[in-house]
């Protein structure tokens, strides 16, 4: 194990940083060059980046800092790699905008980062542009098409520390239907609606150690009570590995109308996925809820860490 | 997040739609206020195509004459308010406030627009 020291804060360029704090410093063996720092906020010191891993910079490659912004140049000073650390999230394209202009984008991939997080990576012109995707944000690294291997390194190597956690599901929308967001689950209307009552529920998928038909047995066991005939349960599994249950069920609501329900619950380690159609009237929407179904993708699985040197901000 | 609605296909009615706001506590002060001291010609509680009830309000000051239509999409509203130089160009064009839709997107909807 290394060593800690307290005491004053100071940058990585060894000015001294107002305010309370404490530095620590640790050489292992296997992070040997890596510096943990931590700053504090303070009104001396405004502290612009955001929690998270910073990769390092490749060798012979130089890294500095700025306003949400961390800069990466190459050895011969001719390019640099810019990652831009706090934009919205939001499609590839207006990404790109925000950093390269209307640029026409080309050869746009999905790629994963080293944590399972989704990201994209696209060319516009001379530059390619990659975008890794949060919760709620979005980094954004651009550099010219000669450093492309690097752009993809950082963004698999870029740590955003969110964990195991509810995540959006990815699935194919259905065509016509309206959203109604709310966080990351998303509800979704016929155009008809709310003439053709109908709404198709997608459900945050979500980390758990129980089996679908367990889930199930809850879902259905708060409404009890209100259970018109009975429930229809069908084993389920998708093309991309999904394995669940498909249950079909009718509740009494107010008014003496009965709302028909259908629910799909799959499982692949560690998540669960959850979708809901409820309806009244005919049944015109389920192949709709199946379309859906079919199109979920299973989530990537954070791979074993990498170990290589980061720097950590915290603050 | 915002309205939706088709155009009223005549250069001369002016059409203003407002944004999806919190759908107000009084909803009665909100429509009173919308309005102001115009005189009230009709107050009509209708649906949209698809079903939304809207409350559509013509009224007129002076020249002018103005459709108010008062929208209530769960537990969001908006105001959408034609306006034209007489009744009779007013109401041919009053059948497009019932062609609105509530959009509720205010960012990503779904993790696949992601890759556009």
């Amino acid at each position: 194990m290394g060593r800690w020291h307290r005491g004053r804060i100071r940058t990585v360029e060894g000015v001294p940083v107002p305010g309370p704090g404490v530095v620590l410093l640790g050489w292992f063996e296997e992070l040997r060059h890596a510096a943990y720092l931590i700053r504090p906020s303070s009104e001396d010191t405004p502290c612009s980046t955001v929690p998270g891993m910073i990769p390092a910079a490749p060798r012979g490659w130089t890294q500095r800092f700025s306003a949400n912004l961390v800069v990466y140049e190459a050895p011969d000073g001719g390019s640099r790699i810019r990652c831009h650390q706090q934009m919205p999230l939001e499609p590839i394209s207006k990404a790109v905008a925000r950093v390269a202009g209307d640029a026409r984008i080309e050869d746009t991939r999905r790629v994963v980062s080293g944590e399972g997080e989704y990201g994209a990576l696209c060319r516009v012109g001379e530059r390619v542009v990659a975008v890794l995707f949060a919760d709620a944000h979005a980094i954004v690294i651009e550099g010219s098409v000669r450093h492309a291997d690097v752009v993809l390194d950082l963004l698999i190597r870029w740590k955003l520390e969110l964990g195991l956690r509810p995540r959006r599901a990815l699935y194919e929308p259905p065509p016509g239907w309206r959203p109604m967001p709310n966080a990351l689950a998303t509800t979704w209307f016929p155009p008809g609606f709310p003439g053709d009552h109908a709404e198709l529920v997608i459900y945050p998928t979500a980390p758990t150690t129980s089996t679908p038909h367990d889930e199930l047995a809850q879902l259905i066991a708060v409404e009890a009570a209100s259970l018109v005939g009975e429930i229809r349960e069908v084993p389920l599994e998708t093309e991309h590995g999904l394995i669940g249950t498909h249950a079909t069920l009718a509740i009494a609501a107010r008014g003496g109308v009965v709302v028909h329900r259908d629910l799909v619950l799959l499982r692949r380690e560690p998540y669960r996925y959850a979708l809901k159609l409820e309806w009244t009237g005919e049944a015109r929407h389920r192949e709709v809820l199946l379309a859906v179904v079919r199109s979920l993708q299973p989530l990537p699985v954070q791979p074993s860490r990498d170990g290589a040197s980061q720097v950590h901000w915290v603050d | 997040m915002r309205l939706e609605l088709e155009p009223p296909g005549s250069e001369d009615v002016r059409l203003t739609v407002s944004e999806l706001i919190a759908l107000p506590d009084d909803q009665r002060a909100w429509i009173d206020s919308a309005l102001g001291d115009a005189e009230r010609i009709s107050d009509d509680h209708v649906r949209t195509r698809t079903g939304w009830p809207v409350r559509i309000v013509v009224t007129c000051t002076s020249e002018t004459w103005r459709a108010h239509a008062f929208y209530a999409f769960f537990e969001h509203a908006a105001v959408a308010v034609l306006t034209a130089g007489s009744e009779d160009r007013l109401r041919a064009c009053t059948p497009v406030l019932q062609t609105a839709m509530p959009c509720w997107r205010d960012g990503i909807a779904a993790l696949s627009e992601l890759w556009d």
